[in-house]
């Protein structure tokens, strides 16, 4: 309960979010739920009373998408935002390492990913407030898929003003894994970068294991040669 | 067996030019590894602290440019000079000095393999041996490899007009493999191979002294001395004939430790900091439904309404505006937020509440604009509204809150384009009423330094010309005497040059350094020979010299402090020409300068017969200087005139202020001659910097230099 009393909502009526409880017909508790957590207890809905820009912004995102026109499981606002005990006074590094870890917790791969990208080294790892997090490229709440050059490129220019069309054709996710099989051209950038590695890796374990062997047995004669003139 | 006095002589193996060129790649070369880890790293234990000691991402990544720079930069003059030796100097590509490999490096390879394994003696290795050169050539495929991936991710935009995106994915892995590699090869092999080996343990110093000895050249390279005593012209050749140099190693990696890439993290940290403070005060709404949003808005006012002198004025008596924050702790409401009950503050009393535009940008150098421009409020050029006027109580230039009449809103955020020159125009125009001159004057320029604190730029015809003629005189000078011959006339010029690079090392890295300083304070700033020469003399070129030497001083740190610290008020403060202290310092240097010209024409008059031979050029050289001074006053004049500043700033320039008193009796329209004035002040300072290196006036640069290499010539 203290937690939630200092968190952002902490001033909030429990009914002014949950009003829905005091409605005609609904019985409170529900029967069916005793016993069980359900997070659909809460209607997303509620929260455009305080927060109307975000609510618009993921209306028109791809999470809302998926809800309403696919009619499949997405995640509403409760399921990032820890509604209870959303802190507030963040800096952009802490919500930044926090974000990291809530995308990251239904995007493994691109969490992964991310992290071995330049971007998520600096910011989420190295703390580096100018780097970009997952939201300051797929939006926040909007949540877009960058797959379409054309879309990823204006958010390239939110930092690198200067780029231009093919700036956007970096990978940043680069992992074959969760590539579905009609992006080819994807598919076909990913095995490139993965052969590049792989030989670049090849060229600097051969360089280094020779030049190493070669100063170690080289130790070892010295020390062979300084051994016997000792005796 | 050799003699003990053959062991002891001594043989060049590194020129000068190698040493340096080493010297920096070791300093750059570890600073580039050390910001560079920590990125490539991020989740190891230390890589946190690593990017601390680099003050974050930005600074690891300023110095790793840096070094980036400074790479290619020895890079392209290692090129240079190899081109140079096989072209000026006909230096063979091939042959036993080469670093060029061969089949001989390859049979070295495998009987060094086979000793190791114990089946027979170490190969005889010549001057380089083949790791050696493996450690040549991998700085190319260094610079190949880490260099052009590391320039596609420093300028990413730039690639990505012409290759295709995937490049960065494909540069980011060879950069950070070949990284990898270059620190595993470097800090383990090269170190051990090089240095920590049996025998060269703990330092091969031939590569920071150039100097190998006969014992050593025996030991480590013996076809190579082999090689020598069959061609005894070439061992002279590379024979040493002075006495080994003390090294300072750790002054010289100490002095390029604190070189000035170091230390910027803090401006950073500032703006942020100011950014958070500024703009959030006003652009934030704070959700007024939580407790946080409440405090935070009631904090916002108390900022300013909890200061005990607040105060407006009604009728002309003072009302305090002050709220004593414990007091309204007390009453009921305390809970809310000031705007909910005076919700128009954004719009009635607090309109005229400024934003300071310099707490988050930068002062203007010289290089954009002049420094009058600093009585010039930022948004009356910036603002793209064409009416100005000059602020009746301050003095300084205000935008009108009119545009065609109409009154501009507070919100108003319309900037000027300045790429169009004519956004200058709104003021530099005839009879405008502001003081400024009706030409848009250029940047003071390079050749202004000695005097003012200028830009570092060369845009206007005057400049660029005088500093032509400038560098033609001197390069001729130095030409000149390199065409000396000195006894043996078989040195060329290389041998002169590599001769003046080794002996200028010799004398940096050794205790001469300190005879150096002395030489230089007690000699050259306060001209210790002519003092013993002649009291006058010395009080004559004093005056004229040390006020040169000093505005010259003064102007130097000024730029230096002004990109250091562009956003401190302090450093703008100093480089405003107004301010009393600095104005009276300037003018006082000036009148010196007048002075001691008058006193050296009248000692000239007065000696006439014994300085007959170089009156004539003393002549025009002093008068050069005499009126490039009189303009500048005249100038300064004008300024203080048409800018109207008030008169107890104005007081402080003891010579501008009575000049413009002077110039204000005349009916004359001075804002249409100043642009005259000043180009007449600038013409005449180019045709004193271009004369310079052809007449006597070159002492300036020669007989500091004839000192200097005196005193490390060790005479006294």
């Amino acid at each position: 309960m203290g937690q939630f009393l200092s968190s952002s909502h902490g001033r909030l009526a429990c009914s002014e979010c949950h009003s829905d409880i005091e409605e005609k017909g609904v019985k409170h508790p529900d029967p069916k739920l005793l016993g069980r957590i359900s997070t659909l207890l809460f209607d997303y809905k509620k929260c455009e009373k305080c927060h109307p820009q975000e609510y618009q912004r993921y209306l028109r995102g791809t999470h809302a998408k998926v809800l309403v026109e696919w009619k499949k499981n997405a995640p509403t606002c409760g399921n990032c935002h820890v509604t209870h005990y959303v802190l507030s006074g963040q800096s952009r590094v802490e919500l930044g390492v926090w974000m990291t870890e809530m995308c990251g917790a239904c995007h493994p791969v691109e969490k992964r990913t991310y992290l071995e990208n330049y971007h998520g080294k600096s910011a989420a790892l190295l703390g580096y407030e100018a780097s970009a997090y997952c939201t300051d490229c797929h939006g926040a709440h909007t949540c877009l898929s960058l797959k379409k050059k054309e879309v990823a490129l204006e958010a390239c220019q939110k930092c690198h003003i200067n780029a231009k069309i093919r700036f956007a054709e970096f990978v940043i996710h680069a992992s074959e894994e969760g590539v579905k099989k009609e992006e080819v051209e994807k598919l076909k950038k990913v095995k490139v970068i993965k052969w590049v590695e792989i030989g670049f890796g090849i060229l600097v374990f051969v360089v280094l294991a020779f030049f190493y062997s070669h100063t170690f047995v080289w130790m070892l004669r010295k020390a062979h040669e300084w051994l016997k003139k000792r005796d | 067996m050799v003699g003990k006095e053959i062991q002891t002589e001594v043989y060049w193996r590194f020129n000068v030019f190698h040493r340096f060129i080493h010297l920096v790649m070791m300093v750059t070369f570890i600073g580039l590894a050390l910001t560079g880890l920590p990125i490539k790293y991020p989740d190891a234990f230390w890589a946190r602290g690593l990017i601390l000691l680099w003050g974050g991402v930005k600074g690891a990544g300023l110095v790793h440019r840096w070094c980036a720079g400074i790479t290619f930069g020895y890079f392209v003059l290692h090129l240079l000079y190899v081109f140079y030796y096989l072209l000026v100097l006909k230096g063979k590509l091939l042959g036993p000095d080469s670093l060029v490999p061969s089949l001989k490096d390859v049979q070295d390879l495998y009987h060094h393999i086979r000793y190791f394994l114990g089946k027979g003696a170490p190969p005889q290795f010549g001057r380089f041996t083949y790791w050696e050169k493996f450690d040549y050539w991998a700085v190319f495929w260094g610079i190949a490899f880490i260099g052009g991936s590391g320039l596609v991710l420093w300028f990413p935009e730039f690639f990505s007009r012409f290759l295709p995106g995937i490049l960065f994915n494909i540069a980011y892995t060879i950069h950070s493999d070949e990284a990898l590699l270059a620190i595993g090869f470097v800090f383990i092999v090269h170190l051990y191979n090089a240095h920590l080996r049996a025998g060269v343990f703990p330092l091969d110093k031939s590569i920071f002294s150039g100097k190998i000895d006969a014992k050593e050249m025996m030991d480590r390279h013996p076809r190579e001395w082999e090689d020598l005593n069959q061609h005894p012209e070439k061992k002279e050749m590379r024979r040493v004939r002075q006495d080994l140099l003390m090294l300072f190693l750790i002054l010289a990696v100490g002095g390029f430790y604190a070189s000035p890439s170091f230390g910027r993290g803090l401006t950073d940290e500032e703006i942020m900091e100011a950014e958070k403070k500024l703009c959030w005060k006003c652009h934030r709404q704070p959700n007024l439904n939580s407790n946080e949003g409440i405090v935070t808005s009631i904090l916002l006012c108390m900022d300013c309404h909890g200061k005990k002198d607040v105060e407006k004025k009604v009728d002309g008596k003072p009302v305090s505006l002050s709220i004593d924050e414990k007091e309204y702790g007390k009453t009921v409401h305390r809970r809310i937020a000031c705007i909910r009950c005076h919700d128009g503050v954004a719009t009635s009393p607090h309109r005229t509440t400024l934003i300071e535009c310099a707490s988050c940008h930068g002062y203007h150098g010289e290089g954009t604009a002049h420094d009058p421009h600093r009585r010039v409020n930022c948004e009356a050029c910036h603002h793209e509204s064409k009416e100005v006027m000059k602020d009746p109580k301050t003095g300084r230039v205000v935008l009108k809150m009119v545009k065609d009449g109409v009154p501009i809103k507070m919100t108003s955020h319309r900037l000027a384009d300045f790429g169009d020159k004519k956004t200058c125009e709104k003021c530099h125009f005839t009879d405008n009423l502001l003081g400024a001159p009706i030409r848009v004057l250029p940047a003071k320029s390079l050749i202004c330094i000695g005097c003012h604190s200028s830009s570092v730029t060369l845009n206007d015809p005057v400049s660029i010309v005088s500093l032509i003629l400038f560098i033609i005189g001197i390069g001729a000078t130095f030409t000149f005497w390199f065409q000396g011959e000195v006894g043996d006339p078989s040195f060329s010029s290389h041998e002169k040059l590599s001769y003046i690079g080794e002996k200028a090392w010799q004398v940096i890295f050794s205790k001469k350094i300190f005879t150096l300083l002395k030489v230089f304070v007690l000699d050259i700033l306060l001209l210790r020979r002519i003092l013993k020469e002649s009291v006058s003399r010395w009080t004559i070129h004093s005056l004229i010299y040390i006020p040169f030497f000093l505005r010259f001083f003064i102007g130097l740190i000024f730029l230096l402090l002004s990109s250091a610290f562009p956003m401190s008020p302090q450093v703008a403060l100093l480089l405003d020409k107004n301010y009393p202290f600095m104005t009276f310092t300037y003018d006082l240097l000036g009148l010196c300068i007048i002075i001691g010209i008058i006193g050296a024409i009248m000692r000239r008059v007065q000696e006439k017969p014994q300085r007959a031979i170089s009156t004539g050029q003393d002549y025009v050289v002093l008068g050069l200087i005499g009126a490039i001074l009189l303009t500048g006053f005249l100038v300064e004049g004008m300024r203080i005139l048409l800018t109207g500043i008030p008169v107890s700033d104005a007081l402080a320039s003891f010579m501008g202020y009575p000049i413009s008193l002077l110039l204000g009796l005349f009916s004359i329209r001075w804002e249409v001659v100043y642009p005259y004035g000043w180009y007449i002040h600038a013409i005449l300072t180019g045709a004193l910097v271009a004369y310079l290196p052809f007449s006597k006036m070159f002492h300036i640069l020669v007989s500091p230099l004839v000192l200097l290499i005196k005193a490390a010539g060790g005479e006294k």
